[in-house]
């Protein structure tokens, strides 16, 4: 298992990018990118919400290097309504800022 | 003011009222604003507003920037009276009791109100420290057990506890946006408040932190008294059951969010909670 590391932005008002580090097999990056963000969506149904929540992917692509994949989408929330985001995962640790 | 009928599905079709919007008579009240007026100096920022706040809801206050509305919120636990200059009229009314009136300390009042601001601000210490610091100024708990366990309390009500037991003794602003929002609740909730003040709590916050600052609003709910300030009208119809809109000062609309974002009475307030006006 290795660890990657997803940083969240509100594609609506912008705001703080949350980070999100998580477990994934080690050869996750060789997989499709879409596969890649729903590694990340298990992690956060699993630890972080500890139930399901929807979400919905509208363009995700892997790096050239193919070490970094970025998604659009948005999380679906009960009453349906969306909180569009951009999602950056990596299998390098983030630089600070 | 002309009046007019919003269709059920407003214009972008996107706007949804959650599933707990809509207030329950049952409800006691909490706060009572009496013809409240403030000014700074010379310009009037509220003018005349009266309006009844209830336990267990979250009321909502909308309106575009400059409206009054985050004013207002300050007058309530008397943030206000810093200010040179500023003066007002008018009651607020907490239990039957006028807190406006200049005999009250604001100190002691502060106490029983919670705030949560927009962004994240942690006190530069521990994360320990941030929950127990006000509770220890005010004497609420002394021994260091007590502590604690306010701690753990506090912690576990906001969700967060299992995500930091064990750096407790960490920097708060180590932590996630999201976590650190957690946080400044549970640092409001450590005093033992009545009222939960809140100003765009969740702007900053990525969708996931969002989701669940939203979600921990809804179980805060049911302990009390919520006032939040918002420029997202879904989140403002996800979260709340009353809702008051503001323009220049003045309270426009107010009542069961449902009737606010489906059935405004007041085009301007249909103008705004579709995203005509803002």
């Amino acid at each position: 298992m290795a660890i990657y590391h997803a940083k969240m932005l509100n594609a609506t008002r912008g705001g703080e990018a949350g980070e999100y580090p998580f477990e994934g097999p080690d050869d996750l990056f060789n997989k499709t990118s879409d596969q890649v963000v729903r590694a990340f969506f298990l992690h956060v149904d699993r630890d972080i919400f500890h139930h399901h929540v929807d979400y919905e992917i509208n363009a995700s692509f892997k790096s050239k290097e193919g070490d970094a994949v970025t998604a659009m989408g948005s999380l679906i929330l009960n009453d349906q309504s969306h909180l569009p985001f951009i999602l950056l995962i990596s299998i390098h640790e983030p630089a600070d800022p | 003011m002309q009046t007019v009928t919003a269709p059920s599905t407003l214009a972008d079709g996107k706007l949804h009222v959650g599933k707990h919007s809509g207030h329950d008579v049952s409800h006691k009240l909490k706060l009572r604003i009496e013809d409240l007026s403030f000014w700074y100096g010379e310009k009037q920022a509220l003018d005349s507003i009266s309006l009844d706040l209830y336990n267990q809801e979250v009321t909502a206050f909308i309106g575009p920037s400059g409206c009054g509305k985050s004013t207002l919120l300050r007058c309530l636990n008397r943030m206000n009276d810093e200010i040179l200059d500023a003066r007002m009229s008018g009651r607020i009314v907490l239990d039957g009791q006028d807190i406006s009136n200049l005999m009250v300390d604001p100190p002691f009042l502060r106490r029983r109100f919670g705030w949560v601001a927009q962004k994240p601000n942690p006190f530069p210490r521990s994360i320990h420290y941030n929950i127990a610091y006000g509770a220890r100024l005010h004497g609420l708990v002394r021994r260091r057990d007590e502590t604690d366990a306010l701690v753990q309390k506090c912690l576990e009500r906001v969700g967060l506890w299992d995500e930091v037991k064990d750096r407790l003794y960490e920097p708060g602003t180590d932590l996630s946006g999201g976590q650190q929002q957690r946080l400044c609740v549970a640092r409001a909730i450590a005093t033992d408040p009545e009222v939960l003040l809140m100003d765009e709590p969740g702007s900053a916050l990525d969708p996931i932190a969002t989701a669940n600052l939203e979600a921990l609003i809804e179980e805060l709910r049911a302990h009390y008294c919520i006032v939040i300030i918002t420029h997202n009208m879904q989140e403002a119809a996800r979260i709340s059951q009353r809702a008051a809109f503001f323009h220049l000062g003045k309270l426009i609309e107010y009542g069961d969010t449902r009737d606010i974002f489906l059935n405004p009475k007041t085009e301007l307030c249909h103008d705004y909670v579709t995203g005509r006006y803002g």
